[in-house]
């Protein structure tokens, strides 16, 4: 078995000693929550931090509420396990983001991982997700050491290791807000903006700030789906997730649509190009077909997992055709 | 026996094991694929506070092997690495981490030579060969039968194949605790085979081997991944001797994958030739395995490469020509089936293709060309009992086979395979004249019964087996029985756990020991009738305890040819598959709906074990049809060694398995009782090769059958080229002239 290197543990009672825990330590401390995507990075000695400060313990983080006008409103606190999430009664509406709670990893790390960590997990890439011996075997690359190279697709100069998590795409479809709460105080934003085109650092969350919830409006979505291409029913990450939010109105029209695509890049993100492609009419096998095929030109997978990048890429229209076909046989 | 101790975690596997003072050793592994080894300075790791003792090459000279032909692997590297992960130190330190500091310190420099990756590759054998005699390490080529065909052919068809290496992926990684007591060397190891490795310890170390003592504790799977003697049962050994205190190397996931051992990939190349009725007249089998960087049991896989084909069907003239090639790789050697799903794979689905062509149907055309019972096979191995046709006919049934054949919708499709399997091998690896399995009962004052066993359970259920014999011979309770197995000071000789041999050979012995105790007990109290609690305790009065034993001995001589000791067994279990399936043909991805599974089982002693083995056989089969691949980077590296990145199959994919059981009662097993451990893995993978084609009318011809070769084949189909995924021809091999074994060999006996 592979074991964790030394670090030192700390247990935060509350939000702010958590954020004053990680400003005194500075940047060689980490957070932790389930722990599932970092431990296993610390044990690989892929991430290496002195301090972990452990926020499982912070009310602040914890349990799912509705607010606003109708209640229309549901924040999740980024300490909810995702077993929870994916079966919550408040997330009832909202197919996507329980679909991909559902699909993560296996049962018994849906009961540990959380949907922060989920959110802030790290790039994945079949070249750094090895051990220390095996990638200094193969020679470190931009991302797993002081390497230069890029093992994935040669010649490269950025690291284009892969966010594989299923819950940032149900999130972007559904138009959803996370909350930060640092030493600068909190910030809001769009869940878009927090993630950045870089495979070696795929957030934009600072030192010292802690995801503290998400926001789902129903106004902004209120259909959704969710569906992920992997190798096996459980335990793979996705090599493509494809999530889709509409809002339609009793006709049929689309008034709002969102297609995100996760899995294929360093970051997830809202392919717009094919989501306007459906703004104005009642989806039709055209609209269906031609957004489908978008997807597959807007998604550059490359050879970074366990499936070929061609295959990914003719699996989004295959996947996006699909989630547009189920939200087209419901009724709206 | 033990379900319950296992389910609650009190079962004791190596690494549970903890002895005072005992130190942690670590082994340090090449990063090349291929390199000399220039220099290896151990001063810094040896200087290191809490390291207590360091091993290089030199420190343990001694060739080994698991064959007495193939003694070429040294625990650590002496000149050349040969594989990226072969080991080239070890330490042992008090601590684990300390270990692993030392490894760190330990210089290396290595002057890489280019590596031998492929197939392809060794044949080609440009630059440094991996051996220094080459990279052909086995060429065989025999020819049975009649050298011509009884009759003029009117048609014959040629196919290739590949099948993918892939390898057992126990949920127990290796472990061994070495300690030396009074120059007696002990160790506890996580291993399927005991016996053969005292033999392999007590050589290295220049000892007798009763002064080697090995215990296999629980072992939590092995698949023949635990036969072969490895660096870590031989550096915890030499370590523990030189600190002078027990040492305990436990491997990581990573290390295990390149402890290796696993599935060989072959290309292999088939045809055969028939009359229009379909009748089999000739069939050449040849085959090409990718064997890795050393021997293991790679010759005995090099034979039975085209060893049991003709225990399912009748040969008349049969040519087998396979060879095995090293190359820069962990050695491949024997997993569940050994040698024989490759070319099972490749043997079912090219009688799928023929059944086609002569427009018959795939069981039809089996059922006419079917091995009887008691009979002799081309290549002289001895067939007893045999519930085949049985076999067929209710798989058909039961899966409604003739009913869906070519009738499912586009997308979904049923396909058919047989297999069969040793129940046993009827020669030791080491030759010899002793019986293969003993046991020893000892009754003791109480009416105690201790039955010594040296078969080694490594998640198979062979404690249940043995016990299960003598309670039934006994008449008492299995629960009323202790056992003590797989410890070579304190239990009797048995070759170990593989060859599917246990609970035919085992069971055997422990059966002819419980009658002989049972003899001995009725003697003592004058033959009166009475249960055998209430005679044991009258029996024991005098002496204090009673003994007995029991051993087994497969009744058979092998003919007398190169080669002839690969395939005979005392009996063959047989089996029939039909899987269905459903395709979707936008993502490529295969959902198996259904296996129908008949199985000749003999007898089953047990039942839920027997239908577990199938259920798990069938789980692991699926893996390496549609995922698993034991596959490596062009640096030399594995692809993804680790248990998320090495696909196997979840239980999700895990289709419902229908179960049905031949009883065809073999006379020489224990009460019937044939093998299930490993032939149920046989016919699965191409049962499910033609379901595929069944429903999308593609050949998946290698394997694994991923999505994206499926879309590929997809695409060839909707082009107008020949739908299917698969090799081309066969490699340009130096075979020898095949020897000719003819149907019957002068003053050869083959008894039964
Ligand atoms: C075998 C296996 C399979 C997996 N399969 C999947 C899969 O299919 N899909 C998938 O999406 N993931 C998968 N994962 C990854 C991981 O389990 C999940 O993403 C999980 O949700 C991570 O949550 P956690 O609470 O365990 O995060 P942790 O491991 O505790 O943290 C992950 C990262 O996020 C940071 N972090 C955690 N919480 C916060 C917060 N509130 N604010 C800011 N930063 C934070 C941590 O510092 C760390 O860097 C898999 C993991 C394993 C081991
Ligand atoms: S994408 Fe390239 S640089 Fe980034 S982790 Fe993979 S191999 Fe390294």
């Amino acid at each position: 078995m592979l074991r964790l290197p030394a670090f030192r543990y700390f247990s935060a009672r509350n939000l702010g000693e958590a954020v004053r825990m990680l400003m005194d330590l500075g940047p060689e401390a980490t957070i932790l929550a389930g722990g599932t995507d970092l431990l296993p990075k610390m044990k690989r000695r892929q991430i290496r931090c002195k301090a972990l400060v452990d926020i499982r313990l912070l009310k602040e983080i914890s349990g799912l509420r509705r607010t606003g006008e109708n209640g229309g409103e549901v924040h999740i606190g980024s300490g909810v396990p995702l077993a929870e999430a994916a079966s919550h009664p408040l997330l009832e509406e909202w197919d996507a983001v329980r679909q991909a709670a559902a699909q993560v990893a296996t049962p018994s790390i849906r009961n540990a991982a959380t949907l922060g960590g989920n959110l802030c997990q790290d790039t994945r890439c079949i070249f750094v997700d090895r051990s220390e011996e095996w990638r200094a075997a193969l020679g470190f690359c931009l991302k797993s050491g002081d390497g230069a190279v890029c093992h994935a697709a040669p010649g490269a100069d950025r690291c284009r290791a892969v966010f594989s998590g299923d819950i940032a795409p149900a999130l972007m479809a559904a138009a959803a807000r996370v909350r930060l709460c640092g030493g600068e105080g909190t910030r809001l934003l769009p869940i878009e903006e927090l993630y950045r085109d870089d495979g070696r650092v795929g957030l934009t969350r600072k030192h010292g700030e802690i995801l503290t919830e998400v926001l789902l409006d129903r106004r902004s979505c209120r259909e959704s789906v969710y569906l992920k291409l992997r190798r096996r029913d459980c335990f793979d990450f996705a090599l493509l997730g494809v999530a889709i939010g509409l809002l339609r109105d009793q006709a049929g029209t689309v008034l709002q649509a969102r297609i995100a695509l996760g899995g294929v890049s360093p970051v997830p993100f809202l392919a717009w190009e094919a989501s306007r492609t459906l703004l104005g009419n009642p989806l039709t096998p055209e609209s269906v077909a031609e957004a489908a095929s978008i997807c597959a030109r807007l998604a550059k997978p490359i050879s970074n997992a366990d499936a070929s990048p061609s295959y990914r890429k003719r699996m989004a229209a295959v996947l996006v055709a699909r989630g547009l076909e189920e939200l087209l046989r419901k009724p709206s | 026996m033990d379900a319950f101790s296992k389910a609650v975690g009190r079962a004791l596997y190596a690494d549970d094991l903890r002895l005072p003072g005992m130190l942690y050793g670590k082994i340090l592994r090449s990063p090349h694929p291929h390199a000399r080894i220039l220099s290896l300075d151990t001063r810094q790791a040896e200087s290191l506070p809490g390291v207590r003792a360091v091993v290089t090459g030199r420190g343990l000279p001694v060739p080994y092997g698991i064959l007495p032909v193939s003694q070429d692997e040294t625990a650590l590297a002496m000149e050349k690495v040969r594989y990226v992960g072969e080991p080239v130190a070890a330490v042992a330190a008090d601590t684990e981490e300390t270990a692993g500091r030392a490894l760190q310190l330990i210089r290396a420099e290595y002057d890489p030579l280019p590596p031998v990756l492929s197939l392809e590759e060794a044949i080609r054998g440009k630059g440094e060969p991996v051996h220094a005699k080459g990279n052909l390490h086995k060429a065989v080529s025999l020819k049975f039968g009649d050298a011509n065909p009884p009759e003029e052919p009117e048609y014959t068809r040629e196919d290739a194949f590949f099948y993918e290496g892939n390898t057992h992926l126990p949920l127990e990684e290796h472990s061994a605790l070495a300690l030396w007591k009074k120059g007696r060397l002990v160790l506890y190891s996580s291993t399927q085979t005991p016996f053969h490795l005292r033999k392999i310890l007590a050589k290295v170390f220049g000892l007798p081997e009763d002064a080697v003592r090995v215990i296999a504790p629980k072992v939590g799977g092995g698949f023949g991944g635990k036969l072969d003697p490895f660096a870590h049962d031989l550096c915890a050994s030499k370590l523990a001797r030189d600190a002078g205190r027990p040492v305990k190397i436990t491997l990581t996931r990573e290390e295990v994958f390149y402890c290796h051992r696993g599935r060989h990939p072959a290309w292999m190349n088939i045809r055969t030739s028939w009359k229009k009725t379909g009748e089999l007249l000739e069939m050449r089998f040849r085959s090409c395995l990718d064997g890795g960087a050393y021997g293991s049991f790679g010759v005995v896989c090099t034979y039975y490469q085209g060893g049991l084909q003709p225990t399912t069907y009748r040969i008349p003239s049969y040519t087998v020509e396979s060879a095995r090639y090293f190359t820069n790789k962990p050695p491949c050697g024997p997993k569940r089936g050994h040698g024989t799903p490759q070319p099972r794979f490749a043997l079912e689905a090219h009688l799928d293709k023929v059944a086609e062509e002569l427009g018959l149907g795939p069981v039809e055309l089996r059922l006419k060309n079917l091995a009887p019972p008691d009979s002799t096979t081309v290549n002289r191995l001895r067939v007893t009992s045999s519930g085949l046709r049985e076999c067929v006919e209710k798989a058909a049934e039961a899966s409604g086979f003739r009913d869906k054949f070519r009738k499912l919708p586009y997308g979904r499709g049923i396909g058919f395979a047989l297999g069969s399997y040793l129940c046993g091998a009827a020669v030791p690896i080491y030759w010899n004249e002793d019986p293969h399995s003993r046991v020893r009962i000892r009754l003791d004052a109480k009416g105690g019964i201790t039955v010594f066993s040296g078969a080694t359970d490594i998640g198979q259920g062979s404690d249940t087996v043995v016990v299960w014999a003598v309670a039934e011979i006994l008449g008492v309770p299995p629960e009323k029985i202790r056992l003590v197995a797989a410890d070579t000071d304190r239990t009797p000789f048995d070759l170990g756990t593989y060859s599917s041999r246990v609970t035919y050979m085992a069971g055997n012995a422990a059966r002819e020991a419980a009658e002989n105790l049972l003899e001995k007990v009725y003697r003592r109290t004058g033959g009166r009738r009475m249960p055998f609690e209430k005679a044991a305790r009258i029996a024991v009065e005098k002496e204090g305890a009673l003994e007995s034993w029991g051993s087994y001995k497969p009744p058979l001589k092998p003919a007398n040819f190169k080669g002839s000791g690969v395939g005979p067994s005392p009996a063959y279990s047989f089996c029939a598959c039909a899987a269905q399936v459903q395709c979707d043909p936008r993502t490529g991805r295969v959902r198996v709906e259904r296996i129908t599974f008949a199985h000749d089982i003999g007898r089953a002693i047990h039942r839920p074990s027997v239908e577990g083995q199938i259920e798990g056989a069938v789980h692991m089969a699926l893996g390496e049809a549609f995922l698993e691949e034991q596959t490596f980077h062009p640096s030399g590296l594995h692809r993804g060694p680790g248990i998320l990145d090495y696909k196997f199959l979840s239980s999700l994919e895990m289709p419902e398995v229908k179960l049905i059981l031949i009883e065809s009662k073999d006379p020489g097993g224990p009460f019937g009782a044939k093998e299930v451990g490993q032939g149920p893995l046989l016919p699965v993978i191409p049962a499910v090769a033609n379901a595929i084609y069944d429903a999308l009318g593609i050949r998946m011809d290698k394997t694994p059958f991923t999505p994206e070769n499926i879309l590929l084949a997809l695409e060839r189909k909707s082009c107008g080229r020949i739908p299917r995924v698969g090799p081309e021809g066969f490699p340009d091999i130096p075979f020898p002239e095949p020897t000719h074994i003819p149907a019957s060999l002068p003053g050869e006996t083959v008894p039964c």
